[in-house]
């Protein structure tokens, strides 16, 4: 009897599952479930900093980070610290694997908690590597910018 | 519970042990190798293309030295034969989506494997639409977190970290960059079933994957650790180990950093460069707790062997000539490796691009890698320490320079 109970139930998943899918593929999205968040935000590599006197050496505008795939359908960018002088800084973080994995783009004008980045195209694999590049723009003296992402 | 306190108390009293032994005072890494102070070498200018004997003889006159106001350090990496290959890539694709080889892979590097039923397992699967034939599997064990996914061009994982993130920087107590020529000696640590030396882990990851991975791969690589940090794990108090492996083609290794990049906007390429590694955890003597191929299978579709390739002299003198501040560069990795290369796509766009899937276009060129030392205040911020700043490659084949500010960070 369970045998038989637990068949049922599997072809009513396996039904359920069918018109998921029928339905994700409508929509142009991979077919995958929801799961909790498992890998930490990784900080970019440097704090973003640059405006004008700062040396060139010194101006970080744009930086990439890897960071590991959690399988959702969102990516997170996180805005940890924020300061400027001048015009508002913006910073934009968005997947840099543009041809697999690209996303909607996050932007930040003050620190901020984790905004959702979506995949626009495919979802990785879980643990599947994808890059982020965080850029700043609109900024005309200084500025200084920490960020992270999760996958 | 008392046999988890008497683990506890163990890795308590050998860790008291160690710190006498070994030091704890942040992440301790290998002394720089570059010599300032060195007395500026005289060394006969080079032809542009000499042999590889050649090249590598005159890549170890520059180690240690300086040309020119350009400083080396004293370790260079070099291929163990008298040739290199450009090799053209492609992917292995597996159509079945119960692969029995990746799983059979995945099995013989990742102790955790046989924890799970995993054909109890309902799987999670990552499609692309009728016109593609990937698919992405992924389980999960919903009662101890531990999970796998695979996917049809070979990518694999498997996680039983308990806590599900890969340790971060500051756990950090010591770091072997065996890539650029660092050692591990007699050192050993408390893991959390005992005593295992560095040596011993790293000799155990290789033989794991070189048994099992090598094949998949058409044995046309062997595996090396390239990269070991020394985690402690604050819960436990037991150390574990970080790694990262990367690829050994024909005797030269292909470098492990992350994408080469640009700093600030509007500088490109028509090119794209990238290192390649797999990421591993040892929390248990001689096993891995942790495995993440983190792409994909690479196969070769072709080979150019060159017996000839630049100078590396040559390289140094072309540094000088195009970069301005070159006599004032400190360099703390030299050597002859392979990189990843491939067409940037955001070439027309006047961007510079990054690494993406394996395509036409795709090679691991032999590079004259010059690399500084990373000032990054976001150390290890991901589960490296494998970054850098000023970083030039020079294609070793077209003699090519690439300059970049640096390498991300992963």
């Amino acid at each position: 009897m369970k045998y038989i109970e637990k068949m049922n139930k599997k072809s009513k998943v396996i039904k359920v599952m069918a018109l998921a899918l029928a339905f994700c593929l409508t929509m142009g999205i991979a077919q995958r479930t929801v799961m909790a968040s498992t890998y930490d935000y990784t900080s970019f590599k440097y704090i973003f900093n640059g405006g004008s006197g700062i040396p060139s050496s010194a101006t970080h505008i744009t930086q990439t980070v890897e960071v590991k795939s959690n399988a959702d359908e969102y990516a997170y960018a996180e805005c940890t610290s924020f300061s400027y002088t001048g015009n508002v800084p913006v910073l934009t973080v968005q997947s840099a694997s543009t041809d697999e994995y690209p996303t909607y783009s996050a932007s930040f004008t003050e620190t901020s908690e984790g905004k959702p980045m979506k995949y626009t195209k495919y979802i990785p694999t879980r643990g599947t590597e994808v890059t982020f590049k965080g850029t700043v723009t609109n900024y005309n003296t200084y500025f200084s910018i920490s960020a992270a992402v999760k996958g | 519970m008392n046999g988890i306190s008497k683990r506890l108390r163990s890795c308590v009293f050998v860790f008291s042990m160690t710190l006498i032994a070994g030091g704890i005072a942040g992440c301790e890494q290998a002394p720089e190798q570059t010599s300032e102070s060195s007395t500026e070498m005289e060394i006969d200018s080079s032809g542009q293309y000499v042999t590889v004997a050649e090249a590598k003889e005159q890549a170890q006159e520059l180690a240690g030295g300086s040309l020119d106001g350009i400083y080396f350090p004293d370790y260079v990496a070099l291929p163990e034969g008298d040739y290199v290959s450009t090799l053209k890539l492609t992917t292995l694709y597996t159509p079945e989506e119960d692969s029995g080889e990746i799983l059979a892979a995945l099995r013989g590097i990742w102790s955790s494997y046989d924890s799970v039923d995993w054909s109890s397992i309902e799987p999670t699967r990552n499609t692309r639409g009728p016109e593609s034939d990937y698919w992405g599997i992924s389980k999960e064990d919903e009662e101890t977190g531990v999970w796998m996914s695979y996917d049809s061009r070979g990518f694999f994982c498997g996680n039983a970290l308990q806590d599900m993130e890969e340790l971060r920087g500051d756990a950090c107590v010591k770091s072997y960059d065996f890539e650029w020529g660092d050692e591990a000696g007699e050192d050993t640590w408390q893991l959390m079933d005992g005593e295992c030396s560095v040596a011993e882990a790293v000799e155990a990851v290789e033989g794991l994957l070189n048994e099992y991975l090598s094949p998949l791969e058409n044995d046309a690589f062997t595996y090396r650790v390239q990269h070991l940090y020394v985690m402690k794990n604050p819960d436990t108090g037991c150390y574990e180990y970080n790694l990262s492996i990367g690829r050994v083609c024909e005797g030269m290794a292909v470098d492990t950093s992350s994408d080469y990049e640009f700093l600030t906007t509007g500088q490109y390429y028509d090119v794209v460069h990238k290192g390649a590694r797999f990421e591993a955890v040892m929390r248990h003597k001689g096993t891995l707790d942790y495995f993440n191929i983190g792409t994909w299978l690479i196969g070769i579709e072709s080979t150019e062997t060159e017996e000839s390739i630049i100078s590396s002299i040559w390289a140094a003198q072309q540094i000088k000539d195009e970069i301005a501040h070159a006599n004032k560069m400190s360099f703390s990795d030299f050597g002859l490796v392979y990189v990843l290369e491939q067409d940037n796509t955001e070439a027309d766009n006047q961007q510079q691009g990054y690494f993406g899937a394996l395509n036409d276009t795709t090679y691991l060129r032999p590079v004259w890698a010059f690399l500084a030392a990373s000032s990054s205040s976001s150390l290890f911020s991901g589960t490296t320490l494998d970054t850098h700043d000023e970083s030039i490659l020079v294609d070793a084949v077209t003699g090519e320079l690439y300059h970049y500010d640096c390498t991300g960070i992963y």
